[in-house]
C-alpha cells in the first residue's frame, strides 16, 4: 500500500492510501505529495470508555447499597410496628414504627376525635405524643385529677411490646403520676372487675397511694402490680384492674372512682387523708 | 505549579478541537518531547533518530486527544503515552528487521530507512517532478475543501474504520461518478444530496450523515481534474495490501 501525503503538522500527517482513506500519521519529515510506504498510524484514544463503564458500575454498586441502606431505615422508622391505645373517656389508638415514631393517629370514639382534632402528631415520637396527649385531656377536661389513663400496647413482637408498656406507662407516671392514674391493660378487660367499691376502690387507691406516698417503693410496688396486673389481667389484688377493665366503657371507670374518690383521688392528689383506707389497701394489695 | 497546570489543561482542551492550537502546543512543548525521546533513544534525534522523534511527536498529538482530566496531570501523561509508543515502535522494529535480515545490513537497525534512501536515488528525479506536481494539486484539492469548510484533518477523522463501511462508501461513490449531475450539484452548493446517493447506491442515510466530510471529500477528488489524486486511488496492484475491499 502506498500513501499519499496530503497535509502535514508538526506532530501528524495526514495521508491517503490507495482505497480511500484518509489517515492521521507521524510526520516523518513528510512533504505534502510525497508518496510512502511506511507509516505510523495515529491510534485515536479508546480506553476512556473502559474507565467511564468501571465509573458507572461502581457508581450503580453504590446506588444499590445506597437504595438498600434507605430501604432497612425507612422500614425501621416508617412502617407500623405496632399499636398505642390510650383511654381515658377519649378513646385514641396510635401506630407507632419500631423506632417508636408515631405513624398515625385514629380516634375510636367521638371524644377521642374531639382530643385529637387540631393535634399534629408529624414526626413526634411515642413519649412525646402520649404524653402530649395526657395533657391536651387534662386540659380539654376529660382527664381530671385522681382519674385513669389506660394504655394499651399491641405488636406482634411481644418483647417490643412489653417494653412500650412500661416505658410508656413510666414516663407518663413521671409527668403525671401525682395526678392521674396510669395504668396498663392486655387485652379486652374482663367484663368481672370487681365492683369498684369493693376492691377497685381500694386498689385504685393503691396505685395512687403507691404514686403519692413512696414513690420509690411505690415504684417497687408498681413494678410489681403492673406485672401482676398484666398476666392476671388485672385481677389480682387490683381493683385498679376493674377500674381499667370498664375503663373501656370509660363511664364505668368514673362512676366506680367515685366512691372510692374521696379517698384515692384525694389520695393521689396527696397521700394522707385516706392514708388510713389506703394502708388497709395497701395492705391488701401487697399481701 | 498549579496555574502552569491550569495554562496546559485549558492549551490541550482546546488543541482537541483545533489543529492549529494542537500544531501550536506541540511546537511550544518540542523541548520537551525531545527530551523524553532522548530518555528513551539515549542518542540524539539528529544521530539517526528522527524516527523516534517524529513517533513522540505522534504520541504526543495522541496523548493531546486522548486525556481527561481524571488521568492525573498531563505532562506525565504524555511521557507515558510517548514511551509506549516508542517501545511499541522498537517492538514492531525488530521484527521488520528480522524480515528483512536477507538483505544486506549496511546499518543495524536501519535497514528500512536505508532501503528507502537508496530508492530514492534512482528516481530522484522523476520522483521529485512528481512531487512537485502532486502537492500542487493537493494544496489545490485542500483549498477547494477549506471553502467549504473542511481541512483534511477533518476528514481523516471523519474517515471510516470498518471495512464494511467503507465499503458503503465506495458504493456511494460509484454511484455519484455515474451521476455526473450529483457532481455537479456538489460543487456548486457544496452540500452533499444525501438523499439522492442513498437511494441510488442503496446505502442507509445514517451513514451518509455519519460520514458526510469524508464522502464530500472523496467525491470532490473526482470532479475537476484532479488527475494525480484519482490515478494514486485507481492504483491498486496485487502487492499493495490486497486490493479493494
Amino acid at each position: 500500500m502506498r500513501y499519499l501525503v496530503v497535509e502535514v503538522h508538526p506532530a501528524y500527517a495526514v495521508v491517503l492510501d490507495q482505497e480511500g482513506r484518509f489517515l492521521k500519521v507521524a510526520n516523518r519529515r513528510y512533504q505534502v505529495g510525497d508518496q510512502v510506504d511506511k507509516i505510523v498510524e495515529f491510534r485515536p484514544p479508546r480506553q476512556e470508555w473502559r474507565g467511564r463503564r468501571a465509573a458507572l458500575l461502581g457508581t450503580a454498586g453504590l446506588a444499590a447499597c445506597l437504595c438498600l441502606v434507605l430501604l432497612g431505615y425507612y422500614q425501621f422508622h416508617f412502617t407500623a410496628y405496632g399499636t398505642l391505645r390510650i383511654r381515658i373517656n377519649p378513646d385514641v389508638e396510635m401506630t407507632v414504627s419500631r423506632s417508636e415514631r408515631v405513624l398515625k393517629l385514629s380516634a375510636l370514639n367521638g371524644d377521642g376525635a374531639q382530643l385529637l382534632s387540631g393535634y399534629d402528631c408529624r414526626g413526634k415520637d411515642r413519649e412525646t405524643a402520649a404524653g402530649e396527649l395526657v395533657e391536651r385531656a387534662i386540659q380539654m377536661g376529660y382527664l381530671s385529677d385522681g382519674e385513669t389513663v389506660t394504655i394499651t400496647v399491641r405488636s406482634q413482637d411481644a418483647e417490643w411490646q412489653a417494653r412500650e408498656e412500661t416505658q410508656t406507662r413510666e414516663q407518663l407516671e413521671a409527668r403525671y403520676g401525682e395526678r392521674v392514674v396510669i395504668c396498663l391493660e392486655d387485652g379486652e378487660p374482663a367484663a368481672s372487675q370487681e365492683p369498684p367499691a369493693a376492691s377497685g376502690g381500694p386498689v385504685g387507691d393503691d396505685d395512687a397511694e403507691d404514686d403519692d406516698g413512696d414513690d420509690d417503693g411505690d415504684r417497687g410496688d408498681e413494678g410489681e402490680d403492673p406485672e401482676t396486673e398484666d398476666d392476671a389481667d388485672d385481677d389480682p389484688g387490683e381493683g385498679t384492674g376493674g377500674i381499667c377493665g370498664p375503663e373501656d366503657s370509660g363511664e364505668a371507670e368514673d362512676p366506680d372512682d367515685d366512691p372510692d374518690d374521696a379517698s384515692p383521688e384525694e389520695e393521689e392528689g396527696e397521700e394522707d387523708p385516706d392514708g388510713g383506707e389506703d394502708t388497709d389497701d395497701e395492705d391488701l394489695e401487697e399481701s | 505549579m498549579e496555574q502552569a497546570e491550569h495554562k496546559i489543561i485549558s492549551q490541550v482542551c482546546a488543541a482537541k478541537t483545533d489543529s492549529q492550537a494542537a500544531d501550536a502546543l506541540v511546537r511550544e512543548y518540542m523541548g520537551f518531547i525531545r527530551s523524553e525521546t532522548v530518555k528513551f533513544t539515549h542518542a540524539l534525534p539528529e544521530n539517526g533518530h528522527e524516527d523516534e522523534l517524529s513517533i513522540a511527536m505522534l504520541a504526543f498529538y495522541e496523548a493531546v486527544l486522548g486525556y481527561e482530566r481524571a488521568r492525573g496531570a498531563f505532562l506525565p501523561y504524555a511521557a507515558r503515552a510517548i514511551r509506549n509508543r516508542l517501545i511499541d515502535y522498537y517492538r514492531q522494529e525488530r521484527r521488520r528487521s528480522g524480515e528483512l535480515s536477507l538483505q544486506a545490513p549496511l546499518e543495524s537497525g536501519e535497514e528500512g530507512a536505508l532501503m528507502d534512501h537508496l530508492a530514492e536515488e534512482r528516481d530522484l528525479l522523476e520522483e521529485r517532478a512528481l512531487r512537485e506536481a502532486s502537492r500542487e494539486e493537493i494544496q489545490e484539492f485542500g483549498a477547494q475543501l477549506a471553502g467549504l469548510g473542511l481541512s483534511f484533518s477533518d476528514v481523516a477523522d471523519n474517515c471510516p474504520r470498518q471495512a464494511r463501511t467503507l465499503a458503503a462508501c465506495r458504493r456511494v461513490l460509484e454511484y455519484a461518478r455515474s451521476q455526473p449531475a450529483l457532481l455537479e450539484e456538489l460543487v456548486r452548493t457544496g452540500r452533499l444530496p444525501i438523499s439522492e446517493l442513498a437511494r441510488g447506491s442503496g446505502t442507509d442515510r445514517k451513514t451518509l450523515e455519519r460520514h458526510r466530510r469524508y464522502l464530500v471529500a472523496v467525491l470532490l477528488a473526482f470532479t475537476n481534474g484532479y488527475e494525480i489524486i484519482r490515478g494514486h486511488l485507481c492504483q491498486i496492484g496485487p502487492g499493495n495490501g490486497g486490493g479493494r475491499a
